[in-house]
């Protein structure tokens, strides 16, 4: 994943510290130091709930981590617990419909009709933070940015933009440009019930429509996701 | 030319010429940077000095900014010109 | 060091994009490394009529707020090598950029491109001021209609304030049927009114809307009418010396056919 010792994730909901479970408390208590101290004000005055996995804390030690961190970033810790689902992570979930052949882990299409990935991207969405609601058309020139997620009742024109930190639905056409997880976030997804954006990107990953003139899309619904760093889209309704 | 003879025969002008004529007024206007409230005030000082002598018809008085032929004929020059209807000359002079 | 151009006209609708997209790429056709600068801050359209609209990703705000380099603004055409778009920030309004950035941005351009045609804005407020402060030259766009001549008028004026001196006229969508009748005020019609150079005219044609439509520049089309007058309008700017479209016998009717035959100019 990285060879740093820790790594902050940052979800709508909050933080999530990964630590290798290799490293002693020392060596976490200086990564998390170090990695406070780059985020500069980043935190600064924000209520945090922070999540922790890849490693167990005592009582002490998560005191410890606590002071650090409302000392180094001004913060508010709301909640400092071990993350229990695996928010964010999509990969075990498969696991459940999955049957080891040969060796091959393959996907067992009886019990379900939607396709892995996003069967993959429907579970793994158990809180979703902040939403915004927007009724009505987007037009031209208008921007909305929003830090979780954003619905809009309508139609996204060409030369709108939709900006959320979290998901994007637009339940209309999507004709504008969008631009999902934009703190960086590539779980997060673009969904729409026509979706012919000029541009969609997700986290840092940007994909435009194919030049061809002939192009056209399907008109079901669709959603765009991220998959080894790539942007997929597929329609959302199960497959017949 | 073929125009010309048109308008010869009684056809009205073409809409071309009432453009260019048009246009060349309001240009005039334009360049000289005269606005209406500028003319107002033209009009209002000229009323002031007439009126001493000559009793005139303020309402309907008119000035606007135009082209006219230069004196020597030398082409076309901007001209202010001024209708101003005469009710009656004031007998008595200061 | 490379040239700025400002296409401008004061009147909203008469073809400066168009102008500035097919100028641009006859200039690029030409082997020259082109910048075009959608200066319409708010009402992005140059990146619709080249067809790049799907690959913007910063913005000409962006790169003035300096939240990003100019070099990853620019989006390259997908026709020509050379030919490069600063595209308008489309959520924003005029009052994001200051004179003094357009300025430093058209020196930075300069560097890199043999010609940076700016595309201004319609209006004579604030992103009319950005566009022109940074110019060498100027066309002034316009058509055989009383009020884009009228605005053209009043642009040549402030230009000439501004030290842009002799600028040139586009006279567009010039339909010579029109002007043949006497309903249509002729090129010369205009060019006595306005006494101003001309550097090329473009007749009324309806591929314009096609290429328009498509995102494909019109003047690729060599065979259109259109095309051929925005490739002279290249050559112009770059010094060649090309006489100005001859409009006549391209749609050549009856009356015209018997003023030839009885020797009568138009």
């Amino acid at each position: 994943m990285s060879d740093n010792g820790v790594i902050f994730k940052a979800t709508k909901d909050g933080l999530i510290i990964i630590m290798n479970k290799e490293l002693e408390f020392d060596e976490i208590y200086n990564e998390i130091n170090k990695k406070l101290i780059s985020a500069g004000n980043f935190f600064k005055g924000a209520s945090l709930g922070v999540k922790y996995r890849g490693r167990k804390l005592s009582e002490e030690e998560i005191k410890i981590i606590c002071e650090l961190m409302t000392q180094k970033t001004e913060t508010t810790i709301s909640s400092f617990e071990e993350e229990t689902n695996n928010l964010g992570f999509n990969t075990d979930i498969k696991e459940e419909n999955t049957i080891k052949e040969n060796g091959f882990i393959k996907y067992d299409m009886r019990k379900e009709t939607y396709s892995n990935d996003i069967k993959s991207i429907l579970h793994s969405r158990e809180e979703e933070g902040i939403t915004k609601f927007y009724r009505g058309t987007v037009r031209s020139g208008q921007l909305i940015s929003y830090d979780g997620n954003i619905v809009i009742l309508g139609d996204v024109n060409p030369g709108a933009e939709i900006q959320a930190g979290g998901n994007i639905i637009v339940m209309g056409w999507l004709r504008g440009t969008v631009h999902a997880g934009m703190y960086g976030n590539d779980k997060a997804i673009v969904a729409s019930l026509s979706l012919q954006p000029v541009q969609l990107r997700i986290a840092n990953i940007i994909t435009r429509p194919p030049d061809e003139q002939k192009y056209e899309s399907p008109s079901v619904p669709e959603i765009a996701f991220v998959k080894d760093n790539m942007i997929f889209i597929e329609s959302f309704l199960p497959q017949k | 030319m073929l125009q010309s003879i048109m308008n010869f025969f009684g056809k009205t002008k073409p809409s071309k010429e009432v453009a260019k004529d048009r246009l060349k007024l309001v240009l005039i206007h334009d360049r000289a940077n005269v606005s209406p409230q500028f003319l107002e005030m033209i009009k209002s000082e000229i009323i002031k000095v007439i009126t001493n002598y000559i009793e005139i018809d303020e309402s309907e008085l008119e000035i606007q900014l135009t082209r006219t032929q230069s004196e020597d004929g030398q082409g076309i020059v901007p001209a202010l010109i001024a209708n101003i209807p005469i009710k009656n000359v004031k007998t008595k002079t200061k | 060091m490379g040239e700025v151009i400002v296409i401008t006209s004061g009147k909203g609708g008469v073809g400066k994009t168009t102008t500035t997209a097919n100028v641009g790429v006859g200039l690029a056709m030409r082997n020259k490394k082109v910048a075009l600068v959608d200066a319409d801050i708010g009402l992005r359209n140059l990146d619709l009529v080249l067809g790049l609209e799907n690959r913007i990703v910063f913005d000409l705000v962006d790169v003035v707020e300096g939240r990003c380099k100019l070099r990853n603004a620019l989006v390259k055409d997908k026709r020509f090598d050379g030919l490069y778009l600063l595209p308008a920030a489309q959520t924003r309004d005029k009052t994001a950029v200051k004179p003094e950035q357009m300025i430093k941005l058209c020196n930075d351009l300069r560097k890199e491109f043999d010609f940076v045609l700016i595309d201004c804005p319609a209006g004579i407020e604030q992103g009319f001021n950005n566009a022109v402060v940074a110019a060498d030259r100027a066309i002034v766009v316009t058509t055989p209609e009383v009020s884009a001549v009228r605005d053209a008028d009043r642009v040549i004026g402030l230009l000439e304030a501004k030290e842009l001196r002799n600028p040139r006229l586009l006279i567009n969508r010039i339909r010579n049927d029109m002007v043949r009748r006497g309903e249509m005020m002729s090129i010369e019609d205009v060019k006595d009114i306005l006494a101003v150079d001309i550097i090329g005219i473009v007749p009324d044609d309806e591929k314009i809307v096609i290429s328009t439509n498509r995102g494909e520049p019109v003047i690729t089309d060599g065979k259109s009418l259109a095309g051929q007058a925005y490739n002279n309008i290249a050559r112009r700017i770059l010094g060649e010396d090309v006489p100005l479209l001859d409009l006549e016998g391209h749609d050549e009717g009856f009356m015209l056919k018997l003023k030839k035959f009885l020797g009568i100019k138009n």
